[in-house]
């Protein structure tokens, strides 16, 4: 097993020992304590919609009106208390050197998926405080909003724990589904509606894939535990077509979830039709959890190089997921360069930083990938405090029921609100990957990476894609500093401080980050146990 | 008679196909959630022929935990396939409610 990462290596004598020991059934409280941080989401989850369910229904005089609006303050508190308490525990459970496996060895906590979890946990504290105005911006605020955050946070969890092909199944339909519910939110509008449909036709569809490649990987290894057919592939005692048709199946599927190039399509038209924070919650999101998880299964299931002449199924995979990055990196920032709406632009850049991704992901697979995993994470953080501000601010900047969303309406911002112009300006700049910013650093590491595995190719179609990124993202700069407004902004509604503090905290950060990166990379290395 | 195992995966192929392109041709919703679900029943079939394959006759695991697990797994998958068919029907019907369709082709506000 030399070829798997120090930090994915189980200590396989200690699986297979608490495997003898614990007699089929029994369930120890070490195993919940495992799973605290997903149980905690799981637990306010269902308080919430509880409390929604049972104060509803009240007839609308002005009283009960008022009892709602301290209801629903109450709501919002007790949702990022529980995304607190749910941090906290991920944070205690980073302590942990070692990593340690729980239900049967279904789940399985170490410092990878610590991480990956701690940067979820963060994207829905944040997606939640911007919530808080949004949704009484569009008179939407029903307790099922966070009672489907939260769920989808405790799936992604599990997900990115799953030790097992049953769980990470289980784990990510939950976090689908949650995921179709949250973009048709909005239902009395017809393009929410409209968006959830097409995300849920698409996402099941995908799901399908997902499940025979599973099934595949399954019959050619006859195991369902990740480290078992980590083993069996090893071994060399898996059947190789089944192998190859399962792995690959199992990349269409998860190349559907993140939205890579030629299964992106459901993409722009969720993150348009979805409630901007929902957007920026599941852009976030769902793509770390399911970048993570492509990385953990293609890292234990690389095979070792066959003899020559014949190309291993990792090889294979890697060729083919390199293609894909450069399609979805070139296709991303050139669609994106074509479009007026901003929501639009932004979703067709997010296909193309899942293309940055899978660069990193190609390099992890292959000869002198160790710096890869790595960067993947770091890259993710960034990515989080990006795009769930940028997503606050297109909320922010909605009026009467609607979002703002063409190029011209951010015009003379920079007049009219020069704080929040200013952070946007920072945010900008850091997609675009210009230095004093977090984004720089997230992209050097990866390209860094990528060229230390001697994917060259890779990383230079990557800087040209960033090149391109820079027009549209400059685009929206421009349209704020250097265009007069048409229209005066009218005053701020009564409050829109939550949202104001997810986008300031954002640019501080990821100035923060940019000047300080070994700051944070230091620790993360250390965290995944190097 | 028993069936080989080659046998079975052509028949969960061919049932995964047929939900694929019924997926990829049909116009109302109603259809597609069925497809769907023909789709991933094609591969509980394939998961149960890959536990049976790997039990010995005499009824012990070939290898591993995977023989055992594998009839778990697909009950979970039904489940799933539940839960997903009820996700769908509620977001059919609120979709429903706004166009009086069920439809694909009429809804054609995004541009993807």
């Amino acid at each position: 097993m030399d070829h798997i990462p120090t930090f994915l290596q189980s200590k396989l004598s200690l699986g297979q020992s608490a495997a003898a020991e614990i007699s089929p059934g029994l369930v120890s409280a070490g195993d919940f304590q495992a799973i605290l941080p997903a149980l905690v989401f799981i637990a306010t989850g269902t308080l919430l919609l509880m409390l929604d369910c049972f104060t509803r229904g009240l007839s609308h005089t002005d009283e009960t009106r008022k009892n709602r609006s301290s209801l629903s303050t109450a709501i919002n508190f007790l949702g990022l208390l529980g995304t607190v308490v749910a941090g906290a525990c991920a944070c205690a459970s980073m302590e942990q050197a070692d990593p340690s496996l729980a239900f049967q060895n279904y789940i399985r906590v170490d410092s990878f998926s610590s991480a990956v979890s701690l940067i979820i946990i963060l994207g829905t504290f944040f997606s939640l405080l911007a919530a808080i105005d949004y949704l009484k911006r569009f008179d939407a605020e029903h307790g099922e909003f966070h009672c489907l955050v939260h769920y989808a946070a405790a799936s992604m969890l599990l997900f990115v724990q799953a030790n097992n092909l049953i769980m990470l199944f289980l784990a990510v339909e939950t976090l689908s589904m949650a995921a179709y519910l949250l973009t048709s939110y909005l239902r009395d509008s017809r393009r929410s509606v409209e968006g959830g449909l097409k995300y849920f036709i698409l996402g099941s569809f995908s799901s399908g894939f997902l499940l025979f490649g599973l099934t595949l990987v399954f019959g050619a290894t006859g195991e369902l535990e990740l480290q078992e057919i980590a083993k069996s592939i090893a071994g060399g005692e898996a059947d190789r077509s089944l192998l190859l048709a399962g792995m690959a199946l199992t990349v269409v599927g998860m190349g559907f979830k993140v939205g890579a190039f030629p299964f992106h399509s459901w993409l722009p038209d969720a993150y348009e039709a979805a409630p901007s924070v929902a957007t920026g919650f599941m852009s976030v999101t769902v793509k770390s959890a399911a970048i993570a998880v492509l990385l953990r299964f293609l890292l234990l299931a690389a095979e070792p190089a066959g003899e020559a002449g014949t190309a291993s199924v990792t090889e294979i995979l890697s060729s083919v997921l390199s293609l894909l990055a450069i399609a979805t990196m070139l296709f991303g920032n050139l669609v994106a360069l074509m479009q007026n709406s901003v929501k639009r632009m932004l979703a067709y850049s997010a296909i193309g930083h899942t293309g940055y991704l899978l660069v990193g992901i190609v390099a992890a697979l292959g000869p002198g990938g160790e710096l890869a995993p790595d960067a993947v994470i770091f890259y993710l953080l960034p990515y989080t405090l990006m795009s769930i501000a940028v997503f606050t601010l297109l909320g922010y900047m909605g009026r009467d029921g609607k979002d703002r969303e063409l190029f011209e309406d951010y015009r003379g911002l920079s007049t009219s609100r020069p704080a929040l112009a200013l952070c946007l300006l920072v945010i900008l700049v850091s997609f675009a990957g210009i230095p004093p910013t977090a984004g720089f650093w997230a992209k050097l590491y990866i390209f860094r990476a990528a060229i230390a595995g001697g994917h060259t190719w890779l990383a230079l179609t990557g800087i040209l894609a960033s090149i391109v990124s820079l027009y549209f993202y400059l685009r929206l700069v421009v349209n704020i500093y250097m265009r007069p407004a048409e229209e005066e902004l009218d005053a701020d509604p009564d409050s829109s401080l939550a949202s104001g503090l997810v986008i300031t905290a954002a640019a501080v950060a990821l100035v923060i980050l940019g000047l300080f990166p070994d700051l944070e990379f230091g620790s993360l290395i250390k965290a995944l146990g190097k | 008679m028993t069936l080989s195992l080659d046998l079975c995966l052509y028949l969960c192929a061919a049932v995964f196909s047929i939900g694929v392109y019924g997926v990829l041709s049909r116009q109302n919703i109603i259809v597609i959630l069925m497809s769907l679900e023909l789709m991933l029943n094609g591969v509980n079939l394939a998961i149960i022929s890959f536990g049976r394959y790997f039990i010995t006759p005499e009824g012990s695991a070939l290898s591993g935990t995977g023989a055992s697990s594998s009839q778990i797994f697909v009950i979970i998958v039904l489940a799933i396939a539940a839960a997903e068919a009820a996700v769908g029907l509620a977001i059919l019907l609120a979709v429903y409610r706004r166009w009086r369709s069920a439809r694909v082709s009429d809804m054609r506000l995004l541009k993807g």
